[in-house]
């Protein structure tokens, strides 16, 4: 899937598989894609990217997703929280959305002591243009939103929790989504570039 | 743990440039932390290396390499330097090796099921209260 546009949809522009990881400078899996303007319905995200084992063997070891751009998505312009030991980013461009990006991954519960993780790496991440000309000089249609660059990664394990007391799930300090923090998991972010965040909106 | 590294920040306002959420006081219930609020929020780290800056800085000094923690009321405070960050509800922590993450877990059966907390730790060689 390569040079697409998606633009003005609800809840997500793009459902996509990621590659094999380290083969971000040749893969055409998921490429020079953009999605801007996403949101309505219950998400706002610009690309939701997946492991596929259709796709790569491995990938439930480690998908990685690069080159693509989202803006002004009302979520995240990128996010995957998916079953692997590892997700990637590599070269995502960002402008103005709402949470940033976002790379979480999920392990079985029985995984939760093995090493697994996220990696965001050589990306741009912009806030907000002074000289937007999205919204109309009196402001009549825009709404400001509260905006960050980075959703902050989750790496948690979870799994069927068939052994665990519902009530008492999200034991014992971690409040999260889904499971429990992973006591061995990192949260690496490398050689990203951050730009134009001089106000909250 | 959230690790940067070679980081290049360009126009980044240091009112604007991080915010760490205290727990939400509606946690404290059954179906989550049961009588406590879970204090994860409070339980983290950042830790920038090799920064880089490019126009406006979100500090003056243009720090390199720092650290951000939680504002743990009684507890930060305490921290070698470390200076408040009131827009940051943190503290920023520089030239401070010995801040790190320390995790450890029940192994009981039922660990997911009882909660042991608080726990407090004092380290009597060193401590500095």
């Amino acid at each position: 899937m390569t040079n697409n546009i998606a633009g003005g949809c609800i809840s997500y522009g793009f459902n996509a598989p990621g590659h094999e990881c380290g083969k971000s400078k040749t893969q055409t899996t998921f490429r020079n894609n953009v999605a801007h303007s996403v949101g309505g319905g219950k998400n706002g995200i610009g690309a939701a990217i997946y492991p596929s084992s259709s796709i790569d063997s491995k990938s439930a070891t480690c998908f990685e997703a690069s080159h693509f751009t989202a803006y002004k998505c009302v979520e995240m312009g990128i996010f995957s929280s998916y079953t692997s030991k590892k997700v990637i980013y590599n070269g995502i461009v960002a402008i103005d959305n709402v949470h940033g990006i976002a790379a979480q991954t999920v392990v079985a519960t029985e995984d939760e002591n093995t090493e697994f993780g996220s990696e965001i790496n050589n990306c741009k991440i912009f806030g907000d243009f002074a000289d937007s000309l999205d919204c109309p000089p009196d402001k009549s249609f825009c709404s400001g939103y509260s905006k960050c660059g980075i959703f902050t990664s989750q790496n948690n394990a979870n799994g069927a929790e068939k052994y665990h007391a519902s009530m008492m799930k999200h034991l014992p300090t971690w409040k999260s989504a889904s499971g429990s923090g992973g006591w061995k998991a990192r949260a690496i972010f490398r050689n990203n570039h951050f730009k134009g965040f001089l106000s909250a909106t | 743990m959230q690790e940067f590294i070679d980081t290049t920040l360009e126009d980044v306002d240091g009112n604007y440039f991080a915010y760490m959420t205290d727990p939400n006081p509606g946690w404290a219930n059954l179906a989550d932390c049961g009588n406590f609020v879970c204090t994860g929020p409070k339980n983290t780290l950042y830790k920038f290396t090799n920064n880089k800056y490019l126009g406006v800085a979100p500090m003056p000094e243009k720090t390199p390499s720092f650290l951000i923690i939680p504002d743990v009321p009684g507890y930060t405070d305490k921290f070698e330097n470390c200076v408040k960050k009131k827009e940051w509800n943190a503290y920023m922590c520089v030239n401070n090796p010995d801040v790190g993450m320390l995790l450890f877990e029940s192994l009981d059966e039922d660990r997911w099921d009882r909660n042991v907390a608080p726990i407090f730790i004092q380290n009597f060689a060193d401590s500095k209260q």
